[in-house]
Protein backbone atom coordinates (compact mmCIF):
# COMPACT_ATOMS: atom_id res chain seq x y z
CA UNK A 1 0.00 0.00 0.00
CA UNK A 2 1.19 3.36 -0.75
CA UNK A 3 0.27 6.83 0.06
CA UNK A 4 0.06 9.59 -2.87
CA UNK A 5 -0.36 13.18 -2.02
CA UNK A 6 -2.37 14.97 -4.09
CA UNK A 7 -3.11 18.77 -2.43
CA UNK A 8 -5.85 19.23 -5.17
CA UNK A 9 -8.33 21.60 -4.80
CA UNK A 10 -12.14 20.23 -4.93
CA UNK A 11 -13.18 23.52 -7.48
CA UNK A 12 -10.13 23.51 -9.71
CA UNK A 13 -11.77 22.64 -12.33
CA UNK A 14 -14.20 25.19 -11.59
CA UNK A 15 -11.80 28.11 -11.10
CA UNK A 16 -9.76 26.95 -14.16
CA UNK A 17 -12.73 27.79 -16.47
CA UNK A 18 -13.64 30.88 -14.35
CA UNK A 19 -9.98 32.29 -14.77
CA UNK A 20 -11.02 31.44 -18.91
CA UNK A 21 -14.04 33.14 -18.90
CA UNK A 22 -12.37 35.91 -16.81
CA UNK A 23 -9.68 36.34 -19.68
CA UNK A 24 -12.22 35.95 -22.78
CA UNK A 25 -14.01 38.67 -21.08
CA UNK A 26 -11.18 41.14 -20.57
CA UNK A 27 -10.25 40.50 -24.18
CA UNK A 28 -13.83 41.85 -25.12
CA UNK A 29 -13.64 44.49 -22.21
CA UNK A 30 -16.89 42.96 -21.02
CA UNK A 31 -17.77 43.89 -17.45
CA UNK A 32 -19.03 41.22 -15.71
CA UNK A 33 -20.87 41.54 -12.56
CA UNK A 34 -22.11 38.61 -9.93
CA UNK A 35 -25.52 39.71 -8.67
CA UNK A 36 -25.72 37.74 -5.30
CA UNK A 37 -28.26 37.50 -2.37
CA UNK A 38 -31.18 36.05 -0.39
CA UNK A 39 -34.40 34.57 -1.98
CA UNK A 40 -36.32 37.99 -2.12
CA UNK A 41 -33.81 40.22 -1.22
CA UNK A 42 -34.53 42.02 -4.75
CA UNK A 43 -32.14 40.86 -7.30
CA UNK A 44 -34.37 40.77 -10.15
CA UNK A 45 -35.98 44.17 -9.00
CA UNK A 46 -32.97 45.64 -8.90
CA UNK A 47 -32.04 44.66 -12.61
CA UNK A 48 -35.96 46.55 -13.31
CA UNK A 49 -34.31 49.50 -11.84
CA UNK A 50 -31.64 49.97 -13.46
CA UNK A 51 -31.17 48.15 -16.50
CA UNK A 52 -33.48 50.95 -18.39
CA UNK A 53 -30.73 53.24 -17.16
CA UNK A 54 -27.60 51.62 -18.34
CA UNK A 55 -29.31 50.70 -21.81
CA UNK A 56 -29.52 54.19 -22.77
CA UNK A 57 -25.49 54.04 -22.97
CA UNK A 58 -24.42 50.52 -22.99
CA UNK A 59 -25.65 47.15 -24.13
CA UNK A 60 -26.26 45.13 -21.23
CA UNK A 61 -26.93 41.33 -21.26
CA UNK A 62 -28.38 39.07 -18.23
CA UNK A 63 -28.05 35.58 -17.12
CA UNK A 64 -30.26 34.18 -14.89
CA UNK A 65 -29.85 31.59 -12.83
CA UNK A 66 -32.70 29.80 -11.47
CA UNK A 67 -33.83 26.35 -10.18
CA UNK A 68 -36.48 26.12 -12.14
CA UNK A 69 -38.72 28.28 -14.52
CA UNK A 70 -38.08 31.62 -16.76
CA UNK A 71 -40.10 33.97 -14.42
CA UNK A 72 -36.81 36.38 -14.14
CA UNK A 73 -35.98 36.26 -17.51
CA UNK A 74 -39.73 37.24 -18.46
CA UNK A 75 -39.30 39.82 -15.98
CA UNK A 76 -36.63 41.40 -18.29
CA UNK A 77 -37.56 40.57 -21.80
CA UNK A 78 -39.52 43.79 -22.11
CA UNK A 79 -35.94 46.10 -22.10
CA UNK A 80 -33.91 46.22 -24.86
CA UNK A 81 -31.20 43.39 -23.72
CA UNK A 82 -29.90 39.73 -24.17
CA UNK A 83 -31.37 37.23 -21.79
CA UNK A 84 -30.43 34.23 -20.65
CA UNK A 85 -32.07 31.79 -18.03
CA UNK A 86 -29.91 28.70 -17.05
CA UNK A 87 -32.05 26.13 -14.80
CA UNK A 88 -29.69 24.74 -12.15
CA UNK A 89 -32.62 22.20 -11.13
CA UNK A 90 -31.76 21.22 -7.97
CA UNK A 91 -28.40 22.61 -7.20
CA UNK A 92 -27.78 25.57 -5.47
CA UNK A 93 -26.11 27.94 -7.29
CA UNK A 94 -23.93 28.61 -10.58
CA UNK A 95 -20.90 27.43 -11.72
CA UNK A 96 -18.41 27.96 -14.48
CA UNK A 97 -19.04 25.79 -16.44
CA UNK A 98 -22.99 26.47 -16.67
CA UNK A 99 -21.72 29.74 -17.67
CA UNK A 100 -19.82 29.13 -20.47
CA UNK A 101 -22.34 27.19 -21.69
CA UNK A 102 -24.89 30.47 -21.41
CA UNK A 103 -22.27 33.14 -22.57
CA UNK A 104 -22.51 30.77 -26.34
CA UNK A 105 -25.86 32.53 -26.60
CA UNK A 106 -24.44 36.25 -26.82
CA UNK A 107 -22.28 37.59 -29.33
CA UNK A 108 -19.49 39.43 -27.15
CA UNK A 109 -18.61 42.04 -29.46
CA UNK A 110 -21.95 43.04 -29.03
CA UNK A 111 -21.77 43.54 -25.36
CA UNK A 112 -20.69 45.94 -22.71
CA UNK A 113 -21.79 44.51 -19.84
CA UNK A 114 -23.26 41.22 -18.56
CA UNK A 115 -24.46 40.99 -15.35
CA UNK A 116 -25.49 37.54 -13.90
CA UNK A 117 -28.03 37.05 -11.69
CA UNK A 118 -27.30 34.02 -9.39
CA UNK A 119 -29.71 31.53 -7.77
CA UNK A 120 -30.82 32.98 -4.41
CA UNK A 121 -28.98 31.77 -1.60
CA UNK A 122 -26.62 32.96 1.44
CA UNK A 123 -24.48 30.24 1.07
CA UNK A 124 -23.28 27.91 -1.80
CA UNK A 125 -22.63 30.84 -4.53
CA UNK A 126 -20.39 32.49 -2.46
CA UNK A 127 -17.49 29.54 -3.08
CA UNK A 128 -17.88 29.38 -7.16
CA UNK A 129 -15.78 31.73 -8.86
CA UNK A 130 -17.68 32.79 -12.23
CA UNK A 131 -15.00 34.92 -13.55
CA UNK A 132 -16.70 38.19 -12.31
CA UNK A 133 -15.43 41.56 -12.04
CA UNK A 134 -17.56 42.13 -9.26
CA UNK A 135 -19.92 40.28 -6.55
CA UNK A 136 -22.62 42.79 -5.29
CA UNK A 137 -24.37 41.61 -2.56
CA UNK A 138 -28.14 42.52 -1.87
CA UNK A 139 -29.32 42.56 1.27
CA UNK A 140 -32.86 43.48 2.20
CA UNK A 141 -34.11 45.15 5.22
CA UNK A 142 -36.65 42.72 5.96
CA UNK A 143 -33.99 39.97 6.05
CA UNK A 144 -33.08 41.51 9.51
CA UNK A 145 -29.28 43.32 10.79
CA UNK A 146 -27.99 39.51 12.14
CA UNK A 147 -27.46 38.64 7.75
CA UNK A 148 -23.92 39.19 8.05
CA UNK A 149 -23.18 36.90 11.00
CA UNK A 150 -24.77 34.35 10.18
CA UNK A 151 -23.31 34.18 6.58
CA UNK A 152 -20.12 35.58 6.81
CA UNK A 153 -18.44 33.77 3.82
CA UNK A 154 -20.45 35.88 1.21
CA UNK A 155 -20.87 39.01 3.40
CA UNK A 156 -16.74 38.66 3.18
CA UNK A 157 -16.54 38.00 -0.45
CA UNK A 158 -19.04 41.34 -1.88
CA UNK A 159 -17.23 43.79 -3.46
CA UNK A 160 -20.68 45.97 -3.47
CA UNK A 161 -23.12 45.94 -0.94
CA UNK A 162 -26.76 46.74 -1.38
CA UNK A 163 -29.10 47.50 1.26
CA UNK A 164 -32.56 47.19 -0.44
CA UNK A 165 -35.93 48.05 0.26
CA UNK A 166 -34.47 51.27 2.57
CA UNK A 167 -38.11 52.92 1.58
CA UNK A 168 -39.59 50.38 4.66
CA UNK A 169 -36.58 50.37 7.03
CA UNK A 170 -39.09 52.16 9.62
CA UNK A 171 -41.52 49.18 9.47
CA UNK A 172 -38.92 46.45 10.32
CA UNK A 173 -36.87 46.50 13.59
CA UNK A 174 -34.01 46.57 11.23
CA UNK A 175 -30.52 48.22 12.92
CA UNK A 176 -27.94 49.98 10.66
CA UNK A 177 -25.53 50.38 13.26
CA UNK A 178 -25.23 46.90 14.19
CA UNK A 179 -25.65 45.47 10.29
CA UNK A 180 -22.87 48.21 9.46
CA UNK A 181 -20.65 46.69 12.40
CA UNK A 182 -21.11 43.26 11.61
CA UNK A 183 -20.64 43.70 7.74
CA UNK A 184 -17.52 45.82 8.39
CA UNK A 185 -16.31 42.93 10.95
CA UNK A 186 -15.95 40.62 7.41
CA UNK A 187 -15.40 43.07 5.05
CA UNK A 188 -14.07 46.77 5.95
CA UNK A 189 -13.18 48.24 2.66
CA UNK A 190 -16.90 46.93 0.67
CA UNK A 191 -19.28 49.84 -0.27
CA UNK A 192 -22.25 50.01 0.89
CA UNK A 193 -24.98 51.47 -1.41
CA UNK A 194 -28.67 52.02 0.33
CA UNK A 195 -31.77 51.72 -1.75
CA UNK A 196 -35.09 51.09 -2.83
CA UNK A 197 -35.60 49.37 -6.22
CA UNK A 198 -39.14 49.75 -6.44
CA UNK A 199 -38.99 53.03 -4.46
CA UNK A 200 -36.91 54.48 -6.67
CA UNK A 201 -34.77 55.50 -3.86
CA UNK A 202 -31.00 56.24 -4.61
CA UNK A 203 -30.85 54.12 -7.59
CA UNK A 204 -28.99 56.41 -9.92
CA UNK A 205 -25.82 56.11 -7.75
CA UNK A 206 -26.19 52.17 -7.90
CA UNK A 207 -26.74 53.04 -12.25
CA UNK A 208 -23.67 55.27 -11.94
CA UNK A 209 -21.40 52.39 -9.97
CA UNK A 210 -22.18 50.22 -12.36
CA UNK A 211 -21.45 52.87 -15.59
CA UNK A 212 -18.22 53.55 -13.84
CA UNK A 213 -17.34 49.91 -13.44
CA UNK A 214 -18.19 49.41 -17.30
CA UNK A 215 -16.41 52.33 -18.60
CA UNK A 216 -13.58 51.27 -16.52
CA UNK A 217 -13.35 47.85 -17.80
CA UNK A 218 -13.83 49.49 -21.10
CA UNK A 219 -10.27 51.97 -20.66
CA UNK A 220 -8.82 49.17 -19.48
CA UNK A 221 -9.06 46.71 -22.41
CA UNK A 222 -8.05 49.53 -24.82
CA UNK A 223 -5.02 50.74 -22.68
CA UNK A 224 -4.30 47.15 -21.96
CA UNK A 225 -0.77 46.71 -20.59
CA UNK A 226 -1.68 44.39 -17.57
CA UNK A 227 -0.05 47.45 -15.35
CA UNK A 228 -2.96 47.42 -13.55
CA UNK A 229 -2.77 50.31 -10.91
CA UNK A 230 -3.43 49.12 -6.66
CA UNK A 231 -6.56 50.42 -5.37
CA UNK A 232 -8.82 49.02 -8.36
CA UNK A 233 -12.64 48.34 -6.99
CA UNK A 234 -12.91 45.06 -9.32
CA UNK A 235 -10.18 42.25 -9.46
CA UNK A 236 -10.50 39.94 -6.34
CA UNK A 237 -8.12 41.13 -4.18
CA UNK A 238 -9.28 38.67 -1.71
CA UNK A 239 -10.19 35.04 -1.06
CA UNK A 240 -11.29 33.84 -4.33
CA UNK A 241 -8.31 31.44 -3.67
CA UNK A 242 -6.66 32.66 -6.80
CA UNK A 243 -3.34 31.52 -5.66
CA UNK A 244 -4.35 27.93 -6.40
CA UNK A 245 -2.01 26.79 -3.32
CA UNK A 246 -4.33 23.19 -3.30
CA UNK A 247 -3.88 22.71 -6.98
CA UNK B 1 -30.83 9.84 9.84
CA UNK B 2 -29.97 13.76 11.05
CA UNK B 3 -33.62 14.58 12.63
CA UNK B 4 -32.30 17.87 13.23
CA UNK B 5 -32.69 18.89 9.52
CA UNK B 6 -35.83 19.22 8.01
CA UNK B 7 -36.13 16.87 4.70
CA UNK B 8 -36.05 19.87 2.57
CA UNK B 9 -32.90 21.70 3.82
CA UNK B 10 -31.35 18.50 3.72
CA UNK B 11 -32.11 17.58 0.08
CA UNK B 12 -31.25 21.47 -0.52
CA UNK B 13 -27.71 21.14 1.15
CA UNK B 14 -26.75 17.70 0.15
CA UNK B 15 -26.90 18.24 -3.63
CA UNK B 16 -24.04 20.89 -2.49
CA UNK B 17 -22.05 18.93 -1.11
CA UNK B 18 -23.05 15.73 -3.85
CA UNK B 19 -21.42 17.89 -6.89
CA UNK B 20 -18.48 18.41 -4.30
CA UNK B 21 -18.36 15.04 -3.76
CA UNK B 22 -18.39 13.87 -7.77
CA UNK B 23 -14.94 16.53 -7.99
CA UNK B 24 -13.21 14.59 -5.20
CA UNK B 25 -14.17 11.34 -7.18
CA UNK B 26 -12.92 12.72 -10.57
CA UNK B 27 -9.50 13.91 -8.72
CA UNK B 28 -9.12 10.22 -6.79
CA UNK B 29 -10.03 8.26 -10.17
CA UNK B 30 -7.54 10.27 -11.87
CA UNK B 31 -4.48 9.84 -9.67
CA UNK B 32 -5.63 6.29 -9.30
CA UNK B 33 -5.01 5.51 -12.64
CA UNK B 34 -1.97 7.67 -13.00
CA UNK B 35 -0.41 5.49 -10.30
CA UNK B 36 -1.41 2.46 -11.07
CA UNK B 37 -3.74 1.66 -8.11
CA UNK B 38 -5.74 -1.52 -7.95
CA UNK B 39 -8.11 -0.21 -5.24
CA UNK B 40 -8.11 3.04 -2.90
CA UNK B 41 -8.08 2.38 1.01
CA UNK B 42 -8.05 5.77 2.30
CA UNK B 43 -8.97 8.97 1.20
CA UNK B 44 -7.94 12.00 3.24
CA UNK B 45 -9.91 15.44 2.72
CA UNK B 46 -9.37 18.79 4.01
CA UNK B 47 -12.80 21.19 4.13
CA UNK B 48 -11.74 24.94 5.64
CA UNK B 49 -14.10 26.25 8.05
CA UNK B 50 -14.39 29.49 5.87
CA UNK B 51 -16.13 27.46 2.72
CA UNK B 52 -20.11 26.81 2.52
CA UNK B 53 -19.56 22.90 2.97
CA UNK B 54 -21.10 20.75 5.17
CA UNK B 55 -18.84 18.09 6.60
CA UNK B 56 -21.34 15.81 7.51
CA UNK B 57 -23.49 16.11 3.95
CA UNK B 58 -19.78 15.74 2.57
CA UNK B 59 -19.43 12.13 4.36
CA UNK B 60 -22.94 11.54 3.13
CA UNK B 61 -22.34 12.32 -0.28
CA UNK B 62 -18.93 10.16 -0.22
CA UNK B 63 -21.04 7.63 0.59
CA UNK B 64 -23.24 7.76 -2.21
CA UNK B 65 -20.33 8.53 -5.00
CA UNK B 66 -18.21 5.25 -3.46
CA UNK B 67 -20.14 3.03 -5.32
CA UNK B 68 -19.01 0.69 -7.47
CA UNK B 69 -15.66 3.16 -7.70
CA UNK B 70 -12.33 2.32 -7.16
CA UNK B 71 -12.48 3.45 -3.39
CA UNK B 72 -15.91 1.49 -2.97
CA UNK B 73 -14.19 0.36 0.35
CA UNK B 74 -11.91 2.92 1.58
CA UNK B 75 -12.00 5.70 4.28
CA UNK B 76 -13.65 8.74 3.75
CA UNK B 77 -11.22 10.50 6.48
CA UNK B 78 -12.45 14.90 6.32
CA UNK B 79 -10.44 17.34 8.32
CA UNK B 80 -11.78 20.29 9.53
CA UNK B 81 -9.31 23.14 8.71
CA UNK B 82 -8.87 26.45 10.92
CA UNK B 83 -9.27 30.08 8.78
CA UNK B 84 -6.01 31.54 8.89
CA UNK B 85 -5.26 35.27 8.30
CA UNK B 86 -2.16 36.97 7.39
CA UNK B 87 -1.27 40.77 8.71
CA UNK B 88 -0.33 43.64 6.70
CA UNK B 89 0.16 45.39 8.85
CA UNK B 90 2.42 42.94 11.74
CA UNK B 91 3.11 40.17 9.56
CA UNK B 92 1.78 37.36 11.44
CA UNK B 93 -0.50 34.51 11.04
CA UNK B 94 -3.24 33.89 13.01
CA UNK B 95 -6.55 31.51 13.49
CA UNK B 96 -9.32 33.18 12.74
CA UNK B 97 -11.64 33.78 15.65
CA UNK B 98 -15.62 34.53 15.51
CA UNK B 99 -14.75 35.23 11.73
CA UNK B 100 -14.28 38.56 12.44
CA UNK B 101 -11.46 39.46 9.78
CA UNK B 102 -8.93 41.10 12.35
CA UNK B 103 -5.51 39.96 13.33
CA UNK B 104 -5.36 38.21 16.88
CA UNK B 105 -1.97 39.64 17.24
CA UNK B 106 -2.32 43.38 16.62
CA UNK B 107 -5.58 43.81 16.42
CA UNK B 108 -5.17 45.01 12.76
CA UNK B 109 -8.43 44.80 10.55
CA UNK B 110 -5.70 44.88 7.15
CA UNK B 111 -5.75 40.90 7.43
CA UNK B 112 -6.58 38.31 4.14
CA UNK B 113 -7.34 34.78 4.32
CA UNK B 114 -4.85 32.65 3.34
CA UNK B 115 -5.81 28.97 4.01
CA UNK B 116 -8.99 27.84 5.45
CA UNK B 117 -11.67 28.68 2.78
CA UNK B 118 -10.81 25.93 0.34
CA UNK B 119 -11.58 22.23 0.37
CA UNK B 120 -9.02 19.81 -1.18
CA UNK B 121 -7.96 16.35 -1.40
CA UNK B 122 -4.88 15.86 0.53
CA UNK B 123 -3.74 12.28 -0.57
CA UNK B 124 -5.12 8.71 -0.63
CA UNK B 125 -3.75 5.50 0.21
CA UNK B 126 -3.66 2.94 -2.55
CA UNK B 127 -2.61 -0.39 -3.45
CA UNK B 128 -0.58 -1.12 -6.29
CA UNK B 129 -1.98 -5.21 -7.63
CA UNK B 130 0.89 -7.26 -7.20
Amino acid sequence: MHYVELEKDLLHRNDMLAENIKKNMDDHGIFVLNLMSAPGAGKTSILEAVIPELTKKYRVAVIEGDMHGSVDADRLSDFDIKVHQINTHSLCHLEAAMLERALVNFDLHDIDCIIIENVGNLVCPADFFLGEDEIMMVVSVSEGHDKPHKYPVMFSKADVLVLNKIDIISSTNFDKAIFTEQVRNLNRNVKIIEVSATGKVNTEALVKHIEHAIQHKKGEAHSHGHGEGPGHTHGHGHSHGHDHRHE
Amino acid sequence: MRGYLSDRRFTESIMHELSLAMNVKEIVEEAAQQNGATKVNRINLAVGEFSSVSIDALEFAMEVVKKDSIFENAAIVIRSEKTILECAECGSNTVMADYIFVCAECGSGAVRIVSGDRMYVESIDIENGG
